[in-house]
């Protein structure tokens, strides 16, 4: 199998040389220039667009890359508890944050509860769904899933509410992570609510940290 | 070595042009290494990037049926990421200037104030160097305090702010400050493609007709909150509303009997 040329900046080696004599070492240059363009970028060869990127792969950095006045960084470093992700340095070598967060899971389906989930800059995880608490249950939790998250920042509830009727308002407990660390769940309680109506359900947003 | 466009010329023997094109091919790889795996690297990495280093753009870029764009460009003198669509579409702003969250690793990114003194006492005094920008009942973390160290990694309600550069919390402290250490403030905020800032947090103990003020400084376009915290006689019936909704501030609303007797997270969104 014939190996790719090597680009080699220190050519020709010597000013005796002929443009024969150094001819495949130009060829090879010029053919390592082709293939490494033609990585992420539009070939050099193509009859329009040249110079524009086709996609951007990011290798793998151990460490925050500079980012001068003016200037925007964008890299990709492993995240903790999670794979590689895009991270973002402000100008002025401000401090780095992670721009993205994306894992692959697979969301519970309940009667009680739709789950979704999405990301925000800076690890932060955005739960939101419905949840249908039942009739006569003195608290209900509201599943955090994935169970990632390590701090709650905030929770939001929405009631549907029923028209005509004195409407029960909801709240929630200041909840303690579990053994591990982890909020899995915000109890949302449902007890002494006398005579009011009980929303049959409600929207609800979670901000936590991942 | 600096790129030359010009060499060799036809009639350059090699001995004239050797130099030059050697040092053009220097500066290719020079540049190219700026931003991208090494050219002389030879491995599966070639061509790929290392980081995307975005200097600014005077304006936006057009972009045909087939292209899209992301490009630096400058918003009140700030760099910020932009995203043009395809058909040179309305472009949309990526990033916000500031974020402030308790990612990893933890508390760096929290925005903070630094201390210049505690005064001791069942009620800690703590005043910063400058503006602390807190509220009442708002959530602080204590770090890299030499002296007072009972309060290092502690959290904290703010419960009174005397001063707009100091600050009560109901935690008793004994040692003497020393030196330094840091305020983290625990209002978080990060952003969304608009830019939109969203924040998030806990007022603990929170007074009916306080007002709140986030920073950093938009104008809200939500806010909801939701009670917590609340006494077993009060389930149920007892609400917080957000009201007075100006710019970056607005007043909790709830019943007078449990004025202060509950805890309210709120979630808001500005631009």
């Amino acid at each position: 199998m014939t190996l790719p040329p090597v680009y080699n900046p220190n050519i020709p080696e010597n000013q005796s040389a002929s443009i024969g004599k150094d001819q495949m070492n130009f060829l090879d240059n010029f053919a390592a220039l082709y293939n490494a363009f033609s990585v992420n970028h539009v070939p050099l060869d193509a009859t329009s667009g040249a110079g524009n990127h086709t996609i951007v792969q990011l290798i793998e950095q151990t460490a925050a890359f500079p980012a001068n006045t003016g200037e925007i960084s964008a890299y990709a470093r492993a995240a903790t508890g999670q794979s590689d992700q895009v991270f973002l340095r402000y100008q002025g070598d401000q401090n780095e944050f992670q721009y993205t967060a994306y894992q692959l899971y697979s969301l519970p389906t309940t009667t009680s509860q739709t789950s979704f989930f999405t990301v925000l800059p800076g690890r932060i995880m955005i739960y939101f769904g419905q949840v249908t608490p039942g009739p006569s249950v003195a608290s209900f939790p509201i599943k955090l899933f994935p169970e990632v998250a390590i701090n709650i920042i905030t929770v939001n509830l929405c009631p549907l509410a029923v028209p005509g009727s004195a409407q029960w308002q909801p709240n929630v407990t200041l909840q303690a992570p579990g053994s591990n660390g982890i909020y899995n769940q915000i109890n949302l309680l449902t007890s002494n609510r006398g005579i009011l109506t009980l929303p049959t359900s409600m929207y609800y947003v979670v901000l936590a940290n991942i | 070595l600096s790129y030359s466009s010009g060499i060799p010329n036809g009639t350059d023997a090699l001995v004239v042009s050797q130099g030059q094109i050697r040092a053009n091919y220097q500066a290719i790889n020079n540049v190219f290494s700026n931003n991208h795996f090494v050219l002389t690297g030879n491995n599966n990495f070639l061509g790929m990037h290392t980081f995307l280093r975005m200097v600014k753009q005077g304006s936006d870029p057009t972009t045909d049926a087939t292209h899209i764009a992301f490009y630096n460009k400058l918003v009140s003198s700030i760099p910020a990421l932009f995203f043009a669509p395809n058909s040179a579409q309305p472009v949309i702003q990526l990033t916000y200037p500031s974020i402030s969250t308790y990612g990893s690793p933890a508390t760096s990114g929290l925005s903070f104030s630094s201390i210049s003194g505690i005064t001791n006492g069942s009620t800690t005094t703590i005043t910063t160097s400058a503006a602390h920008n807190l509220n009442i009942g708002q959530q602080v973390i204590f770090t890299g305090i030499v002296g007072t160290t009972e309060l290092n990694d502690v959290q904290a309600t703010v419960v009174t702010t005397p001063t707009g550069s100091s600050f009560t919390i109901s935690v008793a402290t004994t040692n003497p400050w020393s030196s330094g250490g840091k305020v983290l403030n625990l209002l978080q905020w990060s952003f969304v493609a608009g830019p939109f800032v969203v924040y998030g947090g806990l007022i603990k103990s929170a007074i009916s007709t306080q007002t709140i003020t986030l920073t950093p400084t938009t104008t809200l376009k939500y806010v909801g909150l939701t009670t917590a915290n609340v006494l077993p006689v009060f389930l149920g019936v007892v609400t917080a509303a957000a009201t007075n909704i100006t710019g970056s501030s607005f007043t909790i609303s709830c019943q007078t009997a449990v004025s202060g007797k509950i805890d309210v997270y709120y979630l808001a969104i500005g631009q």
